[in-house]
């Protein structure tokens, strides 16, 4: 790989972040090579590495400024014997506001005094976390970039129903709908009854056909004919009376929850 | 070089040789490689972490046909400096109190 080429490639995979930033890192690292000279340039690209963790270092110190600059904090605002006006001064006012928030046990009792905000402080304070935002929003915008294949798009958000749209609903629902609702709920009721007739008329033949037959068993001493007839008839009156029976159970037991999951798969789908 | 070298320690060493006068990227790294090994990756971060902070500042000359940028230490990268540097010499003592082998002077004692 040449020079250019590296440059070219380093470039392409600073892609996320702001142009100003972009430009300044490949006009850096272009102005190394140059001062390398050309018999180093191998060298050089070798001891940076591969132009895609190159990038990746440049984006991570840049998107995460606030992350480094915490740290930097921290190490200005720890107590020092010469902790003059000046020192104190060149505090840096958010690792300080980031510390008060959440005090690490350990570090609480050195820190917490010294960076008690004054009255004038105070404002500063606001000042610096509103900075932090913008740094942490920076980051966030570095890994949506970064992302895009993987987050999903956001849902489309439902068009609000237009008014004449609506008046042509709510008319269809009074012209149309009202007279179909009158003759299909009767309708279903009607199904429903007729349904759960069938079952007790099975029932009923199921219980008659067992009279049948102990008739017919309890007859079988006095007339064999008519004993056998009526188990005969017994048995095959039952046969009858189960095939309604399971008929109407499998009616409201399974057919009826089939068709109300359906509809409500249905309804799902219509709301999306 | 075993011992890790952290953002800050990083930081200190830019700032001292900035200090010293000005210079260019090629220049720091150089002289920070007379003390430890550091890639050539490692300085521009910490550039720009310095120039957020304002502790450097930059500026461009002209070189043999082309534009040389060179850093300068700021007001705030002169007090910043002093920080680091009262630091660097307490951690320093503390950690040669643990870790350098006494003399015999000190072990006959």
């Amino acid at each position: 790989m040449t020079r250019d080429e590296y440059l070219k490639e380093l470039d392409s995979h600073l892609i996320s972040l702001p142009k100003e930033e972009r430009d300044l890192a490949v006009r850096f690292y272009e102005e190394y090579f140059d001062e390398a000279g050309p018999e180093n340039e191998q060298a050089v690209i070798e001891d940076l590495g591969k132009p895609f963790s190159l990038a990746r270092s440049i984006i991570g110190e840049t998107s995460l400024y606030s992350k480094s600059e915490v740290y930097l904090n921290y190490k200005a605002s720890k107590p020092m014997p010469q902790n003059n006006a000046s020192v104190f001064a060149s505090l840096k006012k958010p690792e300080a506001f980031e510390q008060a928030e959440q005090p690490a046990p350990d570090m609480a009792e050195d820190i917490m005094p010294q960076n008690m905000p004054t009255q004038e402080q105070k404002g500063e304070y606001h000042e610096q976390s509103a900075a932090h935002e913008q740094n942490k929003g920076m980051f966030d915008d570095f890994y949506t970039h970064g992302n895009t294949e993987s987050t999903p798009p956001p849902k489309q958000q439902k068009k609000p129903i237009s008014g004449g749209w609506l008046a042509f609903w709510i008319i269809l629902g009074v012209f149309v709908g009202i007279p179909l609702a009158c003759g299909i709920i009767p309708a279903i009721f009607a199904i429903l009854a007729a349904m759960f007739a069938v079952g007790i008329a099975g029932a009923a033949c199921v219980v008659g056909a067992v009279c049948a037959v102990i008739v017919g068993i309890v007859n079988i001493p006095s007339s064999i004919a008519f004993g056998l007839s009526c188990i005969a008839a017994g048995i095959f009156t039952a046969g009858i009376g189960f095939l309604m029976l399971s008929g109407a159970l499998s009616f409201f037991f399974r057919l009826l929850p089939f068709i109300y999951k359906g509809i409500v798969k249905l309804c799902k789908r219509g709301d999306v | 070089m075993v011992f890790p070298v952290s953002a800050a320690l990083l930081d200190a060493l830019v700032l001292s040789v900035v200090a010293k006068e000005d210079t260019y990227g090629y220049k720091i790294t150089q002289e920070i490689r007379e003390a430890m090994e550091m890639s050539e990756s490692t300085l521009y971060p910490v550039l720009r972490r310095l120039m957020k902070n304002e502790y450097l500042a930059s500026y461009d000359q002209e070189y043999i046909g082309r534009n040389r940028r060179y850093y300068k230490i700021t007001e705030k990268g002169i007090e910043q400096l002093k920080i680091y540097r009262d630091e660097w010499l307490v951690y320093k003592e503390k950690i040669d109190s643990l870790i350098t082998e006494p003399s015999d002077e000190e072990v006959n004692q």
